[in-house]
């Protein structure tokens, strides 16, 4: 059976409880909104192929859960992250000054090089806005991350944040992939070296090659 | 569900106590005692929102995470911060997830440990995935090495499992069944639950063997498809934990490797 995708990332979502990361994951995946909220529990796992630069990309999204009391299980999973969603809530001041605290985290836990973006989510929830957009930029800036407002409810900036993650982890991890790359066709080239070497030796190699 | 009025239970001041909830996490009353260095002196301070003796100081970071650590380290951090040390005040509010489990005394079947399951960390929670996968090691080694080969941690499904006690995973008529039985049951909610859910893990054996791949398998494991599930198939479902509880709760080294 042919391979369904050339790559495999993981990517994690992380913030506080209640801004919306199981919803954007939802929205993603599955293009579903609920508002209805029911906590996760340690953590969830969803998957999905997107083509990006024509690869094929498959991301494995592990969504955590925000309560303080999972994160020694949340924590876990950081260090096998190629790619960070920090999100937080534009309609809660809170969740938006505990993304130093996020990153800090990913500071600690995560490998280096990990690629990150902010998002400010419920972008819908304008009359219940905390936190401007300036201020979301401002702190994007600040870390050097991208920064987006989304909302899963309206399905504002989702594909769009997930597919730019995707990018960034792509593009951290191109000379990695191009080393691949060249190491495949440099074992190629050996081969055919081979081959063209083992030619003189005539028919009695052939004859080997036939008990093979 | 219970009360904050019950929450006042015995306190005990003897490290036994501490014993006695070791033992009960492992799923015997009947535990040897644990060597003296990973008994914790139980200190005077009665924590009224749990319901008995608060662990204080500070949780040793360092020592590694073992079944002495799991029964030490819980200080409790939200109960210290919420200043719930100073001894009972009845009158003062309760901190509502450790108030969700406090229950009467004549409900010796709740879990027995609460504050490991329920305060940072959750070493309770921990410890009893890890005894799932032990039993289901023995149980079933073709599917307990299946998972092992796909690096399927049984973390990533069954921690819900024991944190919500199956809610999660079956529809509300069901659960409410099986709830039914741990109510009858001695210690159904703190030991006759490990049975259910390795009796739940393989149900699925057909399904989980035919999966060859870890996201499926994890996707799988994560949305198990109970939506249809009825009476007859919690039924099955405790017939079979209680068949495994039979040939393995008092049989620790049957079929060990």
């Amino acid at each position: 059976m042919a391979k369904q995708y050339d790559v495999l990332f993981r990517l994690l979502l992380i913030g506080d409880s209640g801004v919306g990361k199981t919803c954007l994951l939802c929205r993603f995946t599955d293009n579903e909104f609920h508002s209805s909220h029911i906590s996760t529990i340690g953590v969830d796992f969803k998957m999905k192929t997107i083509e990006v630069d024509g690869i094929k990309v498959r991301i494995q999204i592990w969504d955590t859960a925000g309560q303080e009391r999972y994160q020694t299980i949340t924590k876990q999973y950081y260090r096998r992250a190629q790619g960070i969603f920090l999100v937080y809530d534009i309609s809660s001041e809170r969740s938006y000054q505990h993304i130093m605290k996020w990153v800090s985290d990913v500071d600690e836990y995560a490998p280096e090089g990990v690629q990150k973006i902010l998002i400010g989510n419920k972008a819908d929830e304008e009359q219940k806005r905390q936190v401007g957009r300036e201020q979301g930029q401002q702190l994007a800036k600040e870390y050097g991350m991208d920064f987006y407002e989304t909302s899963a409810c309206t399905n504002l900036n989702i594909k769009e944040s997930f597919t730019r993650l995707t990018e960034l982890v792509l593009q951290a991890h191109r000379k990695e992939l191009d080393g691949v790359r060249t190491r495949a066709s440099n074992e190629m080239a050996l081969a055919e070296l081979e081959e063209d070497e083992s030619k003189p030796e005539g028919p009695a190699n052939s004859s080997k090659t036939c008990w093979c | 569900m219970g009360g904050r009025v019950a929450s006042r239970r015995r306190v005990g001041q003897d490290p036994g106590l501490v014993r006695g909830a070791a033992g009960a996490l492992l799923g015997g009353g009947h535990c040897p005692p644990l060597p003296a260095q990973h008994v914790r002196p139980v200190p005077s301070e009665p924590c009224w929102a749990l319901g008995r003796t608060a662990w204080t100081g500070s949780a040793d970071r360092s020592a590694p995470t073992s079944l002495g650590t799991a029964i030490r380290a819980p200080s409790c951090r939200s109960c210290l911060k919420a200043g719930l040390r100073a001894g009972p005040k009845p009158e003062q509010p309760g901190h509502s997830r450790h108030a969700f489990w406090v229950l009467p005394e004549d409900r010796p079947s709740f879990p027995v440990g609460p504050w490991d399951n329920y305060t940072f960390a959750q070493p309770g929670i921990q410890m009893k995935v890890r005894m799932l996968e032990e039993l289901v090691s023995r149980i079933d080694e073709h599917v307990h090495r299946h998972l092992e080969r796909h690096e399927v941690r049984y973390l990533q499904f069954a921690f819900r499992w024991m944190n919500n006690l199956l809610t999660r995973e079956l529809p509300l008529r069901c659960a409410v069944r099986l709830w039914d039985t741990y109510q009858a049951e001695p210690e159904g909610f703190s030991r006759f639950h490990l049975y259910v859910c390795a009796a739940f893990l393989l149900s699925w054996r057909k399904e989980i063997l035919e999966e060859g791949d870890f996201q499926e398998l994890l996707l799988f494991l994560q949305n198990l498809p109970t939506a249809h599930w009825g009476d007859g198939d919690v039924s099955l479902l405790l017939a079979e934990a209680y068949r495994l509880k039979f040939a393995f709760a008092d049989a620790p080294s049957h079929y060990k490797k």
